[in-house]
């Protein structure tokens, strides 16, 4: 099993989210949607490092994920009169921004996206050691990156959720089971391509 | 078996978050103020320019039907059908095109 106390621990609560943090996005929207942009101001600055941590998931560049994060708070600025109350603003923005992302991964070639070196892994027992768990990191995104856009979106999403298969199949407008399915596809797909490196 | 899932699972969970630059924020409201003061309701060019070919092409459609020996030369049911057909095969694209346009760009 994996490490399901981490999993735990680290559960972010994007979505569910504090009621203090919801009822703040609520006022906001409604300010901004009253013509007042600065409000605007304070949903960005809760929003953008998750929003700017998922784009990084999806295209592995620093530069180009803000520049997709930007446009997709434009979206969000302009779409503000879409949302409706009956969902969390969090779920909302979530989904927009993923299906904002998925679109522009779509546009891109493989090949053009310049990969940032990941952040170096914690230190271990020797510098080889390091360099080896990075060359696994790096190999395990880089699987994932190859994965076939419907699992590769699901993955991304599954795992920025800290495993909540539910929020990931909201934020892709699939179903649980299909999420559950597809996601199980996903593991075998990234075990097999990775197992003479991950042994 | 489950070792190399053990690892992928592990490493995927445990991925930082990515912090914004220093000046994002700024760069974002920089952008939402422009669109704001622009023009927030831009004419739709894409899907006038989309509007016009299926007129076009439905206009096209009429006068064939109109001029062509076949249909005036009273075909029986095959004009009311065929228009019937194109009918439905219109509206399903229209509906099909309506959802592709909410759920994509709007750019």
């Amino acid at each position: 099993m994996h490490d399901l106390a981490t999993g735990a621990a680290a559960k972010a609560s994007y979505v569910t989210g504090d009621l203090l943090s919801a009822d703040a996005d609520a006022s906001d929207a409604a300010s901004v949607l009253r013509g007042d942009t600065s409000a605007f101001e304070r949903i960005v600055r809760r929003w953008q490092g998750p929003l700017v941590t998922l784009a990084y998931r999806f295209c592995r560049n620093h530069h180009r994920a803000e520049e997709m994060t930007q446009e997709a708070f434009l979206k969000a600025y302009r779409g503000l009169s879409s949302w409706r109350g009956t969902t969390p603003f969090s779920r909302w923005l979530l989904a927009l921004a993923a299906n904002h992302y998925r679109s522009r991964m779509r546009r891109f070639e493989p090949e053009s996206i310049e990969w940032d070196e990941g952040a170096a892994v914690a230190s271990h027992s020797s510098p080889e050691a390091d360099a080896e768990r990075q060359e696994v990191v790096s190999a395990v995104h880089r699987a994932v990156a190859g994965l076939p856009p419907k699992y590769r979106d699901l993955v991304i999403l599954y795992y920025f959720h800290s495993s909540d298969l539910s929020e990931a199949a909201a934020s892709l407008g699939l179903r649980e089971g299909t999420a559950k399915a597809r996601l199980h596809r996903a593991r075998l797909l990234l075990q097999n391509r990775l197992k003479k490196i991950v042994a | 078996m489950t070792e190399p899932l053990n690892t992928i699972e592990r490493i995927l969970s445990s991925e930082p978050p990515v912090e914004p630059s220093a000046h994002f924020t700024l760069s974002v409201m920089e952008a939402v103020r422009i669109q704001s003061s622009d023009s927030a309701f831009t004419f739709p060019w894409k899907r006038f320019a989309l509007g016009c070919v299926i007129a076009a092409l439905l206009g096209a459609f009429a006068s064939l039907a109109v001029s062509w020996r076949p249909f005036r030369g009273g075909a029986g049911m095959a004009l009311p059908v065929l228009a019937v057909s194109l009918a439905l095969l219109v509206s399903f694209a229209s509906v099909r095109l309506s959802e592709a346009l909410v759920t994509s760009d709007f750019d």
